[in-house]
């Protein structure tokens, strides 16, 4: 029961936080058409604003009641101040814990969104690969600030910083951790469903399609372009934050740099938004359910026992390898068969839905997508 | 500065611009950005070491550390001149093979569909998650380990899943230093490389083809030139180019952290990147020039700028500088180092990127 507890755990998280992150680059790369491959350095950014700065403001507040805690101690002895605070502090302050989820998360956005108005600097005069080598270039040379500033993400690329435990003042911090992660993933599918039939959302769509037309009709496609920029990069913030707090996955205990490496988060986000359709935000859901339920459940945990199998059969694999081989082999195809059967995605970008579309819809006679409503 | 200070920065910056060259290659004819391209580079250095390491179990081959001379030169060379030869041979044609099956397997039936030059761009990275997981099968296959395990009680030590193999270094001397093979061998490659490309793209019939098919496609197929199977044979030369490159990785055991897939997406994909767009995209011999250009700003200006500045750990942001060199380009001269017209700048006296 506990096992299966931690698998739905597992999923969930994954799921949630993968769907956040797709959708904000979704919102670049589908919705905009800017091809964002630095995706991966704004949700650092999240990580960062919990690993570090809501790290230091908790010691800053238990250093005057907890002995061993100083604020200099979040960097220069990162793993003791935070195991003292995860046991003694976090746990018995509920209010100042919520506080701290809500100041990190308003930060990561902050700060995603003002690294991604930078970033939208050069994606203002760039097109296509060249715009998506130097994002990449970007954020490659921003995690290697990352990485060796120890003043941002403690000491070595593989330790990284501990997290604050924020949800410990719960009965099951794990439980509480999922709920969150999934209640934020639905803010922001709420969130950007809006934004898919409200004017800014059809203004993106349409200056991706014809940049000509719409300064024809007297907008600026450079703010344009810089706006989704933005709202993407805090989306992944945010995500980052979220992922930061969450126990699962290899964050919450540490967040290690090298975690936030661009196969993991850009080129699965990718993947995932090529899966489930571009400018689709319910595609991303859809594709972001099926990978982290295939993912997680059968790759991840029956790999081993597949590898196994074959290991009897003579061909001699190491499970352990054969498990990160079916990963890979598993997104590569991924990308590789839906491009070639589906380019659209399993769920192609749906029209605007937009008011008066709506009123349409109720008068007159329904048109075949809109019955279920 | 001696000579040896040199000597890693210059192995690295050939390695680079002969990875650069090959994305450059593929991106003048078909208009995509390899992301698949490193790859190569460790599919084709693993493929060698197997060859090498069962030729060395078959035929007993223990290792000659002993300074040999010939014709006044003195070398070490520890194992036997032709075990080099076949795994040089194999490492280019492994790596001229995989690229011609990306080129004709997954990019033109997709190109075929009518995708747009960044989905494809996005299958030759799925194409590179699969090179990942066929190399993580790969090296830990029951016979290779059994190989590996033979040959380490032969010539040492053998951890064929990191790609530790103690192909220990030729050396030959020069002056009064004696150069590591791989690091002459790396030079050497990179001008002959640059020789033979300008040669076959300026004075043969193929190079005139290339460029005709890559200047208008539809005019080049009207009168008659093949221009899949021209793309295909720059696709294989880029492959073959970085299946050299990766055989030199071979033995530049503090560079094998590069290609390892254990960590799959080192940094050396942005630097080899880097080297291309700098050096300019659309320029062979420009992007040959970017690579070394990058390399030696990675591995020789950021040191000499950290001792100058007594900033040491100012050697660890050396990808940041290549980052900047990417912009820079980008922003400024969008074709790259290799498009500025010299001559005018000497009249008009405006000053050249840094």
């Amino acid at each position: 029961m506990t096992n299966f507890v931690i698998l739905a755990e597992q999923i969930l998280s994954f799921i949630g936080i993968y769907y956040i992150v797709s959708i904000g680059l979704n919102l670049k790369a589908g919705h905009m058409g800017i091809p964002d491959f630095g995706h991966a350095m704004f949700f650092a950014m999240g990580g960062i604003v919990v690993g570090n700065i809501v790290s230091h403001l908790a010691a800053a507040v238990a250093a005057k009641s907890i002995p061993g805690v100083t604020v200099a101690g979040v960097i220069a002895s990162n793993t003791k101040t935070l195991t003292i605070m995860n046991r003694q502090f976090f746990p018995h302050h509920p209010f100042l814990d919520i506080g701290l989820i809500i100041l990190a998360l308003i930060l990561s956005t902050l700060l995603g969104g003002f690294l991604g108005w930078i970033a939208s600097l050069p994606a203002l005069r760039l097109r296509g690969e060249f715009l998506a080598i130097l994002l990449l270039t970007v954020a490659e040379g921003l995690r290697v600030i990352f990485t060796y500033t120890k003043s941002l993400m403690g000491s070595t690329p593989t330790v990284g910083l501990s997290t604050p435990a924020l949800f410990s003042w719960t009965h099951n911090s794990g439980v509480a951790a999922t709920v969150f992660t999934i209640i934020m993933a639905l803010i922001v599918y709420a969130f950007v469903e809006r934004l898919h039939n409200s004017p800014a959302g059809r203004l993106f769509r349409a200056a991706r399609d014809d940049e000509d037309a719409t300064e024809a009709l007297g907008k600026n496609v450079v703010t344009v372009r810089r706006d989704a920029m933005i709202i993407g990069s805090a989306l992944a913030g945010i995500a980052g934050t979220v992922y930061a707090l969450n126990p699962f996955l290899g964050g919450g205990s540490v967040a290690a740099v090298s975690i936030f490496n661009r196969v993991w988060w850009t080129f699965w986000p990718w993947a995932l938004i090529i899966l489930g359709g571009m400018a689709s935000n319910k595609g991303t859901g859809l594709a972001t359910i099926i990978v982290g339920v295939s993912l997680i459940w059968p790759v991840r945990l029956y790999s081993f026992k597949v590898a196994q199998l074959l290991h009897a059969s003579a061909l001699g694999i190491n499970p352990d390898q054969f498990a990160n081989a079916l990963e890979y082999a598993f997104i590569g195809l991924i990308i590789l068969i839906v491009q070639a059967s589906l380019p659209r995605g399993i769920i192609p970008e749906p029209p605007s839905r937009t008011l008066p579309f709506e009123k349409y819809a109720k008068g007159r006679i329904l048109p075949p997508e809109s019955k279920k409503k | 500065m001696g000579f040896a200070a040199f000597m890693a920065p210059l192995y690295y910056a050939s390695i680079l611009s002969l990875l650069s060259v090959g994305i450059t290659l593929s991106y003048m004819t078909t208009k995509v950005f390899n992301f698949a391209h490193v790859r190569y580079a460790t599919v084709a250095a693993y493929f060698a070491a197997a060859t090498m390491l069962t030729l060395i179990v078959h035929h007993h081959i223990t290792l000659n550390a002993a300074t040999r001379t010939i014709g006044g030169i003195q070398y070490i060379m520890p194992l036997p001149g032709w075990i080099y030869v076949v795994g040089f041979v194999v490492a280019s044609i492994v790596g001229g093979l995989v690229s011609i099956f990306l080129y004709y397997a997954i990019l033109k039936p997709l190109e075929r569909k009518g995708l747009p030059p960044l989905a494809l761009m996005i299958s030759t990275l799925g194409f590179d998650f699969l090179l990942v997981a066929f190399l993580f099968i790969f090296m830990s296959e029951k016979p290779i380990i059994n190989l590996a395990a033979k040959a380490s009680s032969i010539i040492g030590t053998v951890n064929f899943a990191s790609l530790g193999l103690d192909f220990t270094d030729a050396y030959i001397r020069i002056g009064n230093t004696m150069v590591r093979g791989s690091v002459l061998g790396a030079l050497v490659l990179a001008v002959v490389t640059t020789i033979v490309l300008t040669f076959l793209t300026r004075k043969t019939k193929l190079g005139i083809m290339m460029r005709s098919s890559i200047e208008n496609p539809n005019l080049a197929l009207v009168l008659g030139v093949n221009v899949d199977r021209v793309f295909a044979i720059a696709w294989f030369l880029a492959g073959l180019i970085a299946g050299m490159a990766g055989f030199l990785l071979l033995f530049g055991t503090s560079f094998l952290k590069f290609i390892s897939p254990t960590s799959p997406y080192n940094s050396i994909v942005v630097s080899v990147f880097a080297g291309s767009i700098v050096g300019g995209i659309f320029n062979v011999e420009g992007s040959i020039g970017g690579g070394f250009l990058i390399g030696l700003i990675e591995k020789w200006f950021v040191p000499w700028l950290a001792a100058v500045l007594s900033m040491p750990s100012l050697i660890k942001y050396n990808k940041v500088f290549s980052m900047f060199a990417v912009a820079l380009t980008l922003l400024f001269i969008p074709e790259g180092l290799a498009s500025i017209r010299f001559s005018k700048f000497r009249k008009k006296k405006g000053g050249g990127e840094a």
